[in-house]
């Protein structure tokens, strides 16, 4: 099968010699004039891509050089063959300026064959030529508008993942589903369940987000899929708080360990750990025991532990006597001390 | 493939309650228009996706998906603002109601 010649010049409207600025302004006029939205001839929809496909040889200054060099005897419609030696011409696509954190395509088979003969794709690939993710998609997921509308890479979605604190601390992997929507053939929404495996680093922070790379949504022509982040909530602990990356626990400890001081077991997420009361400590004072928190390479937590002092509800004869002895010799006056 | 089985997904915890009727969460909704949620926030803000019931979260009717699409290609390929997209959709369907009239 032949290739046809395309004059992208033409495509656009616009002489050879026309600026970077120029040609933008004539390829927004187009896209607002061709946009399938917009306008319902049958062809606006082709005319759309025509146009998406001009403008993406011509705003990318490498391409463009590219294309120039044919020369201006080529006409519309014409057959073309690239000239000899075309395919030993050394091209570096990069990334054009605004395509910082932008899109990324895999080969660019959605173009016409003249444009694939001309920068791969189908044809031929000039050598060092068309690198994926260079210089293809100018801006960001859901941002930047007049996105090549041939090319667009699919948006990113975010749902919410509960995990225990445990498989928060050491890391797990963890099967889980999400309930999905799609639109049946009648327009009805179904629901289906669909499980994803995730990889819990060990440290993961309440808040923090997982990305399923290429399970968003799908993008439009050869545009990549977006991402699907998965949100982390900690669930509730029925022994430790979550504040950031700190733990906290609250350790009931006896009146005369406080009082003389005394090493007390404390619970950590990985197995009891003693800790030295220092005579005097007071009831709701919070120590800390360092690294004992959540860990990652972002942040090391620490483990607070509130002090509770607890008094037995029932004393025995020996104990009301030791207390009322106590009582009988003690100076102290927690209202004035 | 028909366009609407490219939009395959909404996300939702498994865990929480399925509406009674055919309605959308804001997720599921910015999933099968193929929108970020904001978007859908930012449709919401200016009164271009009205939601049918609030619980207190926004649920949506399935039927409003076809306007909501057209919004979102409109904001991203033409760069057309929120605060000027009712403005747009409604000239929109004038024309379109008018070429119908036109061609009867």
């Amino acid at each position: 099968m032949s290739v046809k010649f395309k004059d992208y010049y033409e495509v656009l409207g616009v002489a050879r010699t026309a600026s970077a600025d120029d040609i933008r302004k004539q390829y927004r006029k187009l896209a607002r004039k061709y946009h399938p939205d917009v306008n319902k001839h049958a062809d606006a929809e082709s005319r759309f891509k025509e146009i998406g496909e001009a403008y993406e040889v011509l705003s990318d200054v490498e391409k463009r050089k590219r294309y120039d060099q044919l020369g201006a005897n080529y006409h519309a419609g014409q057959d073309f063959a690239p000239p000899p030696g075309w395919e030993n011409m050394q091209y570096e696509f990069g990334a054009r300026p605004e395509s910082a954190g932008g899109y990324t395509a895999e080969a660019a088979g959605d173009f016409s064959d003249f444009f694939e003969t001309l920068f791969g794709g189908g044809g031929f690939r000039p050598g060092g030529g068309f690198r994926p993710g260079g210089g293809f998609r100018p801006g960001q997921a859901g941002g930047e508008p007049f996105q090549n509308f041939r090319k667009r890479r699919g948006e990113d979605h975010e749902a919410t993942v509960t995990i225990s604190l445990e498989e928060a601390f050491h890391g797990a992997k963890k099967p889980i589903h999400l309930q999905v929507a799609r639109m049946d053939e009648h327009g009805r929404v179904q629901r289906e369940s669909k499980q994803y495996t995730v990889q819990i680093p060990p440290g993961t922070a309440d808040g923090a987000r997982i990305r399923l790379a290429g399970q968003g949504g799908q993008g439009a022509g050869e545009g990549a899929a977006g991402d699907l982040y998965l949100r982390v909530q900690i669930a509730p602990h029925p022994v430790f708080r979550l504040i950031g990356a700190d733990l906290e626990v609250t350790v009931p400890v006896a009146p005369w360990e406080v009082a003389l001081g005394a090493k007390v077991p404390v619970p950590t997420m990985t197995g009891n750990a003693m800790l030295a009361l220092p005579a005097g400590t007071q009831s709701g004072q919070r120590l800390r025991l360092r690294g004992k928190g959540l860990a990652s390479a972002r942040h090391h937590g620490d483990l607070i532990v509130n002090i509770q002092v607890a008094v037995p509800r029932h004393l025995n004869e020996k104990e009301k006597t030791l207390f009322a002895e106590l009582a009988r010799v003690s100076s102290f006056n927690p209202r004035v001390d | 493939m028909k366009q609407d089985d490219m939009f395959q997904a909404a996300s939702r915890p498994a865990e929480k309650s399925a509406p009674s009727r055919d309605l959308l969460s804001l997720a599921e909704l910015a999933w099968l228009a193929d929108a970020t949620p904001q978007m859908i926030s930012d449709l919401l803000e200016w009164d271009l996706a009205a939601p049918c019931e609030r619980d207190p979260e926004p649920w949506f009717a399935v039927e409003i998906l076809p306007q909501v699409r057209k919004a979102v290609r409109l904001h991203r390929d033409l760069g057309v603002g929120f605060c000027s997209m009712g403005l747009v959709l409604d000239l929109l369907e004038r024309i379109e109601e008018l070429e119908r009239r036109l061609a009867e």
